[in-house]
Formats: C-alpha cells, sequence, structure tokens
C-alpha cells in the first residue's frame, strides 16, 4: 500500500504473511521522505510453550518431545537436548553413537539446504515469483533437488524411524542400529549425489547474486579438528571463545512487542548465525575436496554479503555428501546401540549447529531424571534482531526510491536468505498471567 | 493379478483432529488387506514436496487426503486438480506449500503417475488440540474405505477383509 502527496514520497509496505518460510511472520516497513520510520519482522506465530511443556516429564521423553518442535530441523533438536541430559546425567556415548549421530545430522543438512535452497531460495535469484513459474523454466533445477532432499530425508529416517520427526535417537545412543546392507545402499545413493551437489555449488556461485557487503559478528561452533556439527566451542568474529555452560554470561534474550519470539543479543548487539557465520569462522575445517570447490567458485571467504549465504549452503551440501560417505564406508554394526543411562539430578547443557545456525538447550533435572526446567534457544531468534538490522541497511543501499513491488521483493529476498524457520523460534513466550 | 503394475495408496496427514484422515484411511486399509495384495500403503506427514518423490514411481497411485470446504464435513469426494484448486484457500505458513502447490509442480515437471486419483474427506476446519476424529468424518472415512476396498476387489488388487 502507497501513500504518495504532492510533496515528498510517503510509502508503507505490508507483507501480512510471508511466503516460502517455514512458520507466519509479516514485515512492516514505512518509509517517510526518504527514511525508514519503522522496520519491523512480525512473528506472529502463537508461542508454543515447549519448555513448560517438558516439566515435570521424564528425560527418556524428551528427545521425542523436542522433535516435535520443528519438522525441518527435529534432529538437530533431539541432539541437542541428548548432549545436555547426557551432559547432566555423566553420560559419554561410545564412539560408535557420536560417529552415527554425526552421519544422522548429515542427512538433516542436506535435505534442509536443498529444500531451502531449490525450493525457497532459487526464485529470487532467477527473477521468478513462485517455484512453479520457476520449475517451468529450470525443471532439471527442481528435480535435483527434490532428489537431494529425499536423500537426506532416507538418511534421517534410516536412524530415525521416519524422517518427520524421527523417533530412532535417545539419551545413551540410538534404539536400534541400522543393517550393514542399508548402509551400503545408502552409500551408493551419497556417493552418486555428490558430483551433483558440487555442480549446484558452482552454478550458485555463478549467479547475480546482490552485492551487498556489511559489517557483523558472526558466531558459529569451533570444533578442534574438523567442520562444526555437534561439537566444538562456540566461537564469534568478534573474539569469544566459551563453552555451552558460558552462554547465558554472554548472550541476552528479550522480548520485543512485535515479536512472539524472543530476540537474542551478544553482548547487547545482534549477531548472525548459520552457514555464512559457520563458513566464515571454520574455512580451516573444510575437508580438502570442500576447500577446493570453494576456491573454485572466486567467492573470498570470509564474506559479508549475506546473499553468499546461499553458496555457503550449497558447499555445506557438498560437506555433509563426504562426510556421509565417509561415515558409511567405515561402518560396523556396533555391539550395542545404546549406553546404559543412569538418571540423577543435575544440570546440562548442549549445542549443535541447526542447518539455521546455533541451538543451545540447558535442562535441570532431579533425582529420577525428570526435568525441573528447560531453556532451548533457536537459531531463528536469534538472527532476528540480525535480519531487521540487515534489512534496514540493505535497503538503504539498494535504494529507496524504487517501486513498492521492487521494494517489497528485496525485503522478501533479505529476510528468506536467512531461511527463518518462525514456528521453531516461537516456542517461548514470558507468559504474565494478572488475575483479579 | 500379477499383470497389474503395484498399486501405491498414499494418506496425507497430521496428528491433529481431523486431518488424520489420510492416517486413519490407511490404518483401515492395512487392516482389512491381507500382504498379498499388490498394494503398498503409505501414511505421509505433511509431506510437502516430498510427496513427488513418494509417487513418482508408481504407475497407479491414489491419494488420500482430508479437504476443507465450507459445505458439511465428513462428505466423500474424488476432486480432480481443477476442483481441488477451486477448494483450496491460499496457503500461509508452512513454506506456503500444500497439495494443490505439489501435484501443480509435479504436473510442470511431468512426475505424476500416469493413473492418479485423489480420494478426499470434506472436514470443516482441524482442532489442534483434539486428536480424534470427529464422528461425522469417521462416518465419512468408512465409507472411503468401503468404496476403495469395492474398487481393490473389482479391478483385482486385492480382496479387503470385512
Amino acid at each position: 500500500m502507497t501513500e504518495r502527496s504532492n510533496k515528498s514520497r510517503r510509502i508503507r509496505i505490508e507483507v501480512p504473511a510471508l511466503a516460502r518460510v517455514e512458520g507466519e511472520g509479516s514485515l512492516k516497513l514505512m518509509i517517510d521522505k526518504g527514511t525508514i520510520s519503522q522496520l519491523q519482522l512480525s512473528i506472529f506465530e502463537p508461542p508454543r510453550y515447549f519448555e513448560k511443556f517438558l516439566e515435570g516429564r521424564s528425560w527418556q521423553e524428551v528427545p521425542d518431545m523436542v522433535a516435535r518442535i520443528c519438522g525441518i530441523c527435529p534432529v538437530a533438536y533431539q541432539l541437542t537436548a541428548i548432549q545436555a541430559l547426557e551432559q547432566a546425567f555423566g553420560v559419554i556415548p561410545s564412539r560408535w553413537v557420536e560417529r552415527m549421530r554425526r552421519l544422522f545430522y548429515c542427512g538433516e543438512w542436506l535435505q534442509s539446504h536443498a529444500l531451502h535452497v531449490h525450493l525457497l531460495a532459487l526464485p529470487d535469484y532467477l527473477g521468478f515469483d513462485s517455484l512453479l513459474a520457476m520449475a517451468q523454466q529450470h525443471p532439471d533445477a527442481v528435480q535435483r533437488g527434490l532428489r537431494l532432499q529425499a536423500l537426506g530425508n532416507d538418511l534421517i529416517a534410516l536412524f530415525g524411524g521416519r524422517s518427520v520427526h524421527p523417533v530412532g535417537a535417545c539419551v545413551g545412543g540410538f534404539h536400534r542400529s541400522p543393517a550393514p546392507e542399508q548402509i551400503n545402499s545408502l552409500q551408493r545413493r551419497l556417493e552418486a549425489a555428490l558430483p551433483e551437489a558440487q555442480a549446484l555449488t558452482q552454478w550458485c556461485a555463478r549467479l547475480p547474486l546482490p552485492k551487498d557487503e556489511e559489517t557483523f559478528v558472526s558466531v558459529a561452533l569451533h570444533p578442534r579438528e574438523r567442520y562444526p556439527l555437534q561439537s566444538g566451542r562456540l566461537i564469534s568474529s568478534a573474539g569469544l571463545n566459551i563453552g555451552a555452560a558460558e552462554w547465558e554470561q554472554h548472550f541476552h534474550e528479550l522480548q520485543r512487542p512485535h515479536s512472539t519470539a524472543l530476540w537474542a543479543l551478544l553482548h547487547q548487539q545482534p549477531y548472525l548465525v548459520g552457514p555464512l557465520a559457520r563458513l566464515n569462522l571454520n574455512l580451516d575445517r573444510l575437508p580438502a575436496p570442500v576447500a577446493r570447490s570453494l576456491a573454485a567458485t572466486g567467492i573470498s571467504f570470509p564474506s559479508g554479503n549475506l546473499f553468499h549465504s546461499l553458496v555457503a549452503r550449497t558447499l555445506e551440501m557438498e560437506l555433509v555428501l563426504h562426510e556421509a560417505i565417509a561415515l558409511c564406508r567405515d561402518y560396523r554394526p556396533p555391539a550395542r546401540s545404546c549406553e546404559p543411562v543412569i538418571p540423577r539430578a543435575g544440570i546440562g547443557f548442549g549445542m549443535t549447529e541447526a542447518p539455521r545456525g546455533l541451538l543451545w538447550h540447558r535442562y535441570e533435572t532431579d533425582a529420577n531424571g525428570q526435568i525441573v526446567s528447560a531453556r532451548i534457544v533457536p537459531p531463528t531468534s536469534q538472527n532476528q534482531a540480525r535480519i531487521e538490522e540487515n534489512l534496514a541497511h540493505s535497503l538503504q543501499r539498494f535504494g529507496l526510491d524504487h517501486e513498492d513491488a521492487a521494494l517489497r521483493r528485496h525485503c522478501e529476498q533479505v529476510i528468506r536468505n536467512y531461511d527463518p524457520c518462525i514456528s521453531c523460534a516461537t516456542h517461548f513466550l514470558t507468559l504474565k498471567v494478572e488475575q483479579r | 493379478m500379477s499383470a497389474l503394475p503395484p498399486l501405491k495408496i498414499i494418506g496425507i496427514g497430521s496428528p491433529f483432529g481431523d486431518d488424520q484422515v489420510g492416517w486413519e484411511a490407511i490404518r483401515r486399509l492395512q487392516q482389512r488387506l491381507p500382504a498379498t495384495a499388490a498394494v503398498q500403503l503409505i501414511a505421509l506427514d505433511r509431506p510437502g514436496c516430498g510427496l513427488i518423490q513418494t509417487f513418482r514411481d508408481a504407475d497407479c497411485c491414489w491419494l488420500i487426503d482430508a479437504l476443507g470446504t465450507p459445505g458439511p464435513a465428513g462428505r466423500y469426494l474424488q476432486p480432480g486438480l481443477g476442483e481441488l484448486a477451486s477448494h483450496c484457500a491460499p496457503v500461509a505458513g508452512a513454506h506456503g506449500w500444500g497439495l494443490l502447490e505439489t501435484l501443480q509442480l509435479a504436473t510442470t515437471l511431468g512426475m505424476l503417475p500416469s493413473r492418479l486419483e485423489l480420494h478426499c474427506i470434506t472436514i470443516g476446519g482441524i482442532e489442534l488440540s483434539s486428536e480424534r476424529l470427529s464422528d461425522e468424518v469417521c462416518a465419512g472415512v468408512d465409507q472411503l474405505v468401503t468404496e476403495l476396498c469395492k474398487r481393490l476387489r473389482l479391478e483385482g488388487w486385492g480382496e479387503c477383509r470385512p
């Protein structure tokens, strides 16, 4: 909607329901005499209260309950919660369990990134309003996305029993281990998919990505040796270097009136989590073939261009295919797929890299292992302040004198580029009930 | 019977209220169809575009889903794509993607099974706090399963138990 006066242009753009994102959010933008007077990414999806639901429940129920937070990244929720509970109970998972969790997580990254890149983001970069329109001219690209997403889903289902809200992971390990022939069959499919992923990276790197450099703080896990998935210390481009237990000393969550998701700030400033932040901080952790693929793109990382997130995602798809192939190649069925667990009173922390970025959990348990309190900080709520900041800067660089439709398209492209998962972000809200 | 290409029956749904129509129909068919039937029964939880991968290698596929319409709940409909489009409101959230968009995409990509049928039960809305089907929709699923069993027998896919 636009209001124009003779002297100046007053623009009001409202996107009541953001398309091609997970969950329900909207955008309000007001530009008055060439200045942005209001810009709000509003998240109006109802709060989901997961942390309260968890209180009083048994530790054994937690993995399956938190998987329900998200249909796209349930593995991240399960593995982060399990990591925290194992810390609280003093459980040390076996090497087989650690490796298979990494393989399980590879499936989630592959399906989530394939979905985002092909079905949600590419229409923006190729100049289409919808996936359907894009599919008419780029059917091969869409079919590739569907194949890679399905492969990721099948990998999740192998360990989880099903790809949506899987049920195979538990504190201590997995309820069952896959048969070697299942792993062999999967390995062949992963190997066949690798050239597709490699071609995808180079293809995406040659798309006309907007030039949109800015300064921001990247935050991601940084393991000793490998690219981060479910281990490592938390570092930032501003010098942070902490363990999971120290998160609350540095990060602060707050409520904003226009959002049912909490905002998170690092030392009172917005920050970035997700593929670009991970890649910026972990270039030295890339396996050699993936580093070569990155070099071939000709794009210089670390990058301050948020639109390079697209290439970071495709590169991470290559990476998880390499990882998954290696893990399948060395697969041996274990004597047991789950370590014994004796619950106890304690506090545990977990942090892993969900496809969209850092996921942090904290649980307190009683002597029977029942949950006394839970705290879950998902990536989209951590990125929310960054998205608004990025939108304001990016719009100024894009030019506020564009037509409304172009401004709206640009805003949506900036937001979608974060692959926001709004349903994940809204499972908490400080609820104050006043009774008279 | 062996000359028939395998039939996939896919029930789409979620755990919520009347949106379980597809799952419930599959559950009842699993109870009634012998394992020897040339029919693959699949229940999917809001598959989005993933549905295409599930039916892409099938010659014959029947999709079962709930259809939100203004009229009475529990009616059994077999809409075509055009009719489905007229029933479906634009989807918000969940990537803005529903069954209609998935079938349109599969059509564009030439990935629809050569014989695809839609079998829908109308529902009034989705009660998020309920884990049960409403009585009207439950009766609609009875009718749907009866009709499907009749078809399976007549066309030689398999004989349902009473």
